[in-house]
């Protein structure tokens, strides 16, 4: 037997939780090499040392801390009052994915900057709002077919029917006369919503991608990340790897603020929260009831 | 073994769906239940037990908050051992960027173990742990204390088995290494002990 092949099988059998000591093969070996042996010896110590380590235990109030701090957060204004749009349906429509690293400082660590952009956010969105009010579709309107999952259309009407969406809703190429049938109004309420404002929304993504692009990244920092299509996780160093940003979350929480709470969470909390007061009282919008 | 496994898996989704309704008893459970298993690793990976209360309680709240994006088909322990190494990462790299007068400030009631103050095997790896990479310490300490399977650390670590494996052979060496260098493993004078 090779040294090599020696580590190598002293970590195969380590790896399967078995003892070196009683294996003897390895026995031949470090019985005529005494760099192995010290390698056997070491390992040995090694991991006498680890089952030695004490047990630590956390403090006595740890878990009285954790349940006080997220009851806290619960019980802020906001958290919780969990419409189906603001609890789900704009996270997916912000997919908004690792943002552009950069090293840390200048204007984004300040928090006077902060605040003042999550106001500019927040009065971008509004203005978002007014301005395009005349486009967004209204109660009555049909709805685009390739918005909705195919499991969601009924089989006749998938690849068989297009609609083109809008204020002035035409419907062309409908065989089974079925398109007629789905209207706005017959929709479940969140999709009304969700469908009536997806152009706002779309455009509050876009806007942040845009500028999330300037926001810093602790150097140094590494991130486990998923990829939203596949699922895989892996880990990322935001300063060496940005590419295909925008496919990926954090694995964590998939919560894209979690990359830099400091600097992204106030300008999501205030546009989204303006977001969704807006979606509370525009015109031709019920609201939603809690579930 | 697969059947133990199957209803802990039950309990624990049981138990996250109950969090999930709102009701404060399940999350208190959740945190009983797993919090010796995220202190353990913020303790190894930040060598201070205040700062491992710290990272502890904040992975627990980012947990609560993401429960809902926990996929029940996959481990829990995983997914809630891969938010506590984030937590520890990114709480290593913010004191690195810390000026150095204020670290030395921290936690005086908890020093790390200097090199002179060791006086067992436990510390002497313990000594040796803290200088090694970071990935290599998450991984050996869920390896052989926490004693996770090879694809749970995959699965925490986000890496393939083959890498996790890589870490944990290379983390041994470089301990042997250490541990060596402190005069802890001697390299001629005692023969392999026969257990």
């Amino acid at each position: 037997m090779q040294c090599e092949e020696f580590e190598s099988r002293l970590n195969d059998l380590l790896d399967e939780r078995r003892n070196p000591l009683d294996d003897a093969t390895l026995a031949a070996h470090w019985n005529v090499c005494s760099p192995c042996a010290a390698l056997v010896r070491g390992q040995d110590a090694l991991l006498e040392g680890v089952a030695a380590w004490k047990k630590v235990e956390p403090s006595a109030d740890l878990t009285e801390r954790v349940i006080r701090q997220w009851e806290s957060i619960q019980a802020q204004p906001g958290y919780g009052q969990s419409t189906e749009w603001d609890s789900a349906e704009l996270p997916s429509l912000l997919p908004i994915g690792l943002v552009k690293a950069e090293r840390s400082g200048g204007f984004w660590s300040d928090r006077r900057n902060q605040l003042m952009a999550g106001a500019a956010f927040a009065t971008a969105a509004v203005l978002m709002v007014v301005a395009s009010l005349d486009s967004f579709r209204k109660p009555g309107d049909r709805v685009p077919v390739a918005l909705r999952t195919p499991a969601e259309q009924s089989v006749p009407m998938a690849g068989a029917s297009k609609i083109v969406a809008g204020p002035n809703v035409k419907t062309a190429g409908n065989p089974q006369g079925m398109a007629s049938q789905i209207t706005f109004a017959s929709l479940p309420l969140v999709e009304q919503v969700t469908e009536t404002y997806r152009p706002l929304l779309e455009e509050t993504d876009r806007t942040f991608r845009k500028s999330l692009g300037w926001l810093p990244i602790p150097a140094g920092s590494q991130w486990l990340t998923q990829d939203v299509v596949s699922g895989t996780i892996k880990a990322t160093d935001p300063l060496r790897d940005n590419s295909n940003l925008a496919q990926r979350k954090p694995a964590e929480d998939a919560s894209w603020d979690a990359f830099a709470p400091e600097q992204v969470a106030p300008l999501t909390h205030n546009a989204v929260r303006s977001v969704v007061a807006l979606l509370r009282v525009l015109p031709g919008v019920e609201q939603p009831t809690h579930q | 073994m697969p059947a133990e496994h199957d209803e802990q898996a039950a309990k624990i989704r049981a138990i996250v769906a109950r969090c999930l309704a709102g009701e404060s008893l399940a999350a208190t459970e959740l945190v009983d239940r797993f919090r010796q298993q995220v202190f353990g690793l913020a303790y190894r990976m930040l060598g201070q037990r205040e700062d491992a209360e710290d990272v502890t309680q904040e992975t627990f709240v980012r947990a609560l908050r993401s429960l809902r994006s926990w996929d029940e088909n996959r481990d829990f322990i995983p997914w809630l051992l891969a938010i506590a190494g984030n937590r520890c990462r990114t709480f290593l790299a913010a004191k690195s960027r810390r000026p150095k007068f204020a670290s030395e400030c921290d936690h005086l009631p908890d020093p790390a173990p200097s090199p002179a103050a060791v006086r067992t095997l436990a510390e002497e790896v313990e000594l040796a742990l803290s200088g090694i990479r970071t990935e290599y310490r998450q991984a050996f300490v869920l390896f052989h204390e926490q004693e996770l399977s090879y694809s749970e650390i995959a699965q925490a670590l986000g890496c393939p088995v083959g890498t996790v494996k890589t870490w944990v052979h290379r983390a041994r060496r470089e301990l042997i290494d250490r541990l060596r260098a402190r005069d802890v493993v001697g390299e001629q004078n005692s023969a392999v002990r026969r257990i």
